[in-house]
C-alpha cells in the first residue's frame, strides 16, 4: 500500500452522530496530513477548514474543492451557512453520552417567553396571573428603531413577567413564563 | 486662513462618505461621537472629534442643542447632516443658519414642506404630477373611518419620517389598532414626532424614485433614476440604475415630474423624488429631502460625486455638472445590514471579529465596519454598502456576485446571505421583479444536499472538541492558504 505510512500515523479521533431535521449521519473522522478525512456512512471525503474571518468564517475544502462557509454555534446546535442557504445541525458524539433535552425540560405546562433579539423592552402588556390568549401581545421590545411585538404562543395565564420597561435584554433572555392548561 | 469645515452630525458610513468628500476639497471634517462610537471609522478618519453625552438617539445623533454648541465650539462653516436623524428636520436647519453655520442641505422651509407629506402631495397635484389617495396626519380615533377612505391594503407612515421607519402595512380594517401602536412607537424613537398618515399601497408596483439636484441660482437637474423595487418591510435591500426595464418614455416622464416637483417645491440641494410605477401609471409617494443611502450608484454611472455637489450648492456655487448628463453603464448597491436573514431579519448585535471586504474591478465599498467594533442596538443595523459598476447589467451583477463571496462580517450575522440568494434568482436576473420580490426569499425551497455542511460541522466539531489551535499564519490569509494548498495536492 502506497499511503501505508499515512496510514499509520492517522487514527481514529471521533465518531459524531449528525442530526438535520429528517436526516441523520454516521460520520467517522481521522486526522490525516494535511487535513481529515471524514466518513459518512461509509464514504470517505478529505476535508480541510481554515480559519478566514474571525471567528465565524472558514475555508471550507472538501476533495479539493474549496468555499467559504460560516460557522455559528447557537444552543445545542451548528448553524452552517454554505452559499446563501443555512443548515441547522445537531452534532453528538457517538460514544454514548446522556442526550440533554428530556429531563432537564421544563414540563410541557409551563411555556417560556424569550426575546427573539437583543434590545429594550418599551412596554409590557401583562401581569402576573392575567390571563392572555394565544397571540395576545405580551412585550413590546425595541432595537434599531425597530419596534416588535412578543405575543404569547398559547393561551394561558402568566406565572411570572421578568422584566420591566426600560430594561435590556439579551436574544433568548426570558422575559415570562406562561401556565398553559 | 484656516480651512473650510465641516461638522458631520451622522455616524457610520455616511459620516466615512462625508468625511471622504471633505478631504478632497480641501475642507477640516469635524466628527461627533456617541460614548460606544469612540473609535469608530468616522472618528478615526476625521480631523477633530467631540464626545456626544449618551447612546441613545436622542441624547446623540439627534441632540441638536449639544450639536449647534459643538459647531460652535469648533468654529465650523458648515454642518453636514448626512440622512436620516437630524437631515430633514427644518428647527435643526433654521438653528444652524441662525448660528451662522451653512446646513448642508434644503433650506428649512423646504424640510417643513418636504416633511409634511400630505401638504407635498396637494402641491405635486397641483403640479400636475400624479399621487395615490391618502391622508392628512390621523388620531387614533380618526383613522378606522379614514382608513375606509383611502381602501385596504394601505400603509401607515410617519408624516415627520423617511427612510422606512414607521411605516407599516395594513391588509384590512382588524389589523389597524396594533399597527397604528407600532407605526407612532417607531415613529416617536426615530424622529422624536409620533404623528401617521395612511396612504393606499399598490403590492405589484416598482419602487423608482429620481435623484434631483437643485442650486441656489435656479438650476434644477434630474440627475436619472434607481430601481429601490427589493424592499423588505419598506426598507431597501438593493438598488440599481438603470432602472432595468423602464421604457425611455416612462423614464423621460419620471425625470421631468420630479423637476416639475422640485420646481413647484422651490428645492435646493440634492435630493430624491420617490414613485410607484404599475404598467403605464405612475405615482408621486414623497420627497426624500437629503442625501440618499443609495446615492452611489448615481456617482458610479455619472462620475458625479454627489456629496462635492451638496457643498457647492451650500456654498451658493452653481451645480458643476454637464447637460445632458449620459450615464455610462450599470450599477447596483447591496446594503449589508446587521439583521440574519435565516431568522426573519432580526437585528443581530455583539462585537465585530475579523473582517474581510470585497475588491476588485468595478467594486466600491462604502462602509464603517472594523475589526471589533460593537454594533449595538441604538441605531440603524447598517453597516456597509458594496456597489458593483459593469459596463452591462449582467456585468455589474456578475462582479457583485463574487465581491458577496468575498464579505465576510465575523461574529455579526448580515444580509449578505439574502443578497447571495437575490443575484441568483431568475426573475431578479431578468430584471422582471416587483416589490413583492422579497417574499421569495421566506418561501424558497430549502436546498438539498446536507453533505458539504455535515462535513463542515464534523470538522469544526473536531477541530473544537479537541481545542485545536489553528496555525497562526492561517488566521488571515486563511482562504489563499487554501487555494494554495489545493494546488500543491494536485501535483
Amino acid at each position: 500500500m502506497a499511503d501505508g505510512a499515512e496510514r499509520q500515523r492517522t487514527r481514529a479521533l471521533t465518531d459524531f452522530e449528525i442530526v438535520s431535521g429528517h436526516d441523520r449521519f454516521a460520520v467517522q473522522v481521522r486526522e490525516a496530513t494535511g487535513g481529515l478525512e471524514v466518513s459518512i456512512d461509509g464514504r470517505v471525503h478529505r476535508v480541510e477548514l481554515l480559519r478566514w474571518v474571525e471567528p465565524t468564517h472558514f475555508a471550507l475544502a472538501i476533495d479539493g474543492a474549496s468555499r467559504p462557509v460560516e460557522i455559528v454555534r447557537a444552543g445545542d446546535e451548528l448553524r452552517v451557512r454554505l452559499g446563501y442557504e443555512q443548515y441547522r445541525l445537531q452534532v453528538t458524539p457517538r460514544i454514548s453520552i446522556p442526550r440533554r433535552g428530556t429531563a432537564g425540560r421544563s414540563s410541557s405546562a409551563d411555556v417560556r417567553i424569550v426575546a427573539p433579539m437583543p434590545g429594550l423592552i418599551v412596554a409590557v402588556q401583562a401581569g402576573p396571573g392575567s390571563r392572555v390568549e394565544q397571540g395576545a401581545v405580551v412585550v413590546i421590545m425595541e432595537a434599531m428603531k425597530m419596534q416588535m411585538e412578543i405575543r404569547a404562543p398559547r393561551s394561558g395565564h402568566i406565572s411570572v413577567i421578568l422584566v420591566k420597561p426600560g430594561e435590556e435584554v439579551a436574544k433568548g433572555q426570558i422575559l415570562a413564563t406562561l401556565k398553559t392548561q | 486662513m484656516s480651512a473650510y469645515s465641516v461638522l458631520i452630525a451622522n455616524r457610520g458610513e455616511i459620516a466615512v462618505r462625508i468625511v471622504r468628500s471633505c478631504h478632497e476639497l480641501g475642507f477640516r471634517a469635524v466628527a461627533v461621537y456617541s460614548p460606544v462610537d469612540r473609535r469608530a471609522r468616522h472618528v478615526i478618519l476625521s480631523d477633530e472629534a467631540y464626545a456626544l453625552p449618551g447612546n441613545e438617539p436622542a441624547a446623540s445623533y439627534l441632540n441638536s442643542a449639544a450639536l449647534l454648541e459643538i459647531a460652535r465650539r469648533a468654529r465650523v462653516n458648515a454642518v453636514h447632516p448626512g440622512y436620516g436623524f437630524l437631515s430633514e428636520n427644518p428647527a435643526f436647519a433654521a438653528a444652524c443658519q441662525e448660528s451662522g453655520v451653512t446646513f448642508v442641505g434644503p433650506p428649512s422651509s423646504v424640510l417643513a414642506e418636504c416633511g409634511d407629506k400630505a401638504r407635498t402631495r396637494e402641491r405635486l397635484v397641483q403640479a400636475g404630477v400624479p399621487v395615490l389617495p391618502g391622508t392628512n396626519a390621523v388620531s387614533d380615533e380618526d383613522a378606522r373611518a379614514a382608513a375606509a377612505r383611502v381602501g385596504f391594503p394601505l400603509l401607515i407612515k410617519a408624516s415627520g419620517g423617511g427612510g422606512g421607519k414607521g411605516i407599516h402595512l395594513v391588509r384590512s380594517a382588524g389589523e389597524l389598532p396594533s399597527m397604528l401602536r407600532l407605526a407612532r412607537g417607531e415613529a416617536r424613537t426615530a424622529f422624536g414626532d409620533d404623528r401617521v398618515y395612511l396612504e393606499r399601497w399598490l403590492p405589484d408596483a416598482r419602487h423608482i424614485e429620481v435623484q434631483i439636484l437643485a442650486d441656489t441660482h435656479g438650476r434644477i437637474a434630474a440627475v436619472g433614476e434607481r430601481d429601490c423595487s427589493v424592499q423588505r418591510r419598506h426598507q431597501k435591500l438593493i438598488e440599481e440604475t438603470p432602472a432595468p426595464g423602464l421604457t425611455p418614455s416612462m423614464q423621460r416622464r419620471l425625470l421631468q415630474a420630479a423637476e416639475t416637483g422640485a420646481r413647484k417645491l422651490g428645492y435646493v440641494n440634492a435630493g430624491t423624488f420617490e414613485f410607484l410605477v404599475q404598467g403605464d401609471e405612475y405615482y408621486f409617494l414623497e420627497v426624500n429631502a437629503r442625501l440618499q443611502v443609495e446615492h452611489p450608484v448615481t456617482e458610479l454611472v455619472t462620475g458625479m460625486d454627489l456629496v462635492v455637489q451638496q457643498f457647492r450648492v451650500a456654498r451658493r456655487e452653481a451645480l458643476s455638472i454637464e447637460v445632458p448628463i449620459s450615464p455610462r453603464g450599470h450599477a447596483i448597491e447591496c446594503r449589508i445590514s446587521a439583521e440574519d436573514p435565516h431568522e426573519g431579519f432580526l437585528p443581530s448585535t455583539g462585537t465585530v471579529g475579523g473582517l474581510a471586504e470585497p475588491g476588485g474591478p468595478g467594486i466600491r465599498v462604502d462602509s464603517a465596519l472594523s475589526p471589533g467594533m460593537e454594533v449595538t442596538r441604538y441605531y440603524d443595523p447598517l453597516l456597509a454598502k458594496v456597489i458593483a459598476w459593469g459596463t452591462t447589467r449582467g456585468e455589474a451583477l456578475a462582479r457583485m456576485r463574487q465581491a458577496l463571496l468575498e464579505t465576510a462580517v465575523g461574529g455579526i450575522a448580515t444580509t449578505v446571505p439574502f443578497h447571495l440568494w437575490a443575484l441568483n434568482d431568475p426573475a431578479f436576473v431578468a430584471g422582471n421583479h416587483d416589490t413583492r420580490f422579497v417574499r421569495g426569499w421566506d418561501e424558497r425551497e430549502p436546498r438539498g444536499d446536507l453533505i458539504p455542511a455535515v462535513l463542515a460541522a464534523a470538522a469544526f466539531e473536531q477541530a473544537e472538541g479537541r481545542r485545536l489551535r489553528f496555525p497562526p499564519d492561517t488566521r488571515n490569509g486563511g482562504w489563499r492558504r487554501a487555494a494554495k494548498d489545493e494546488s500543491v495536492d494536485r501535483f
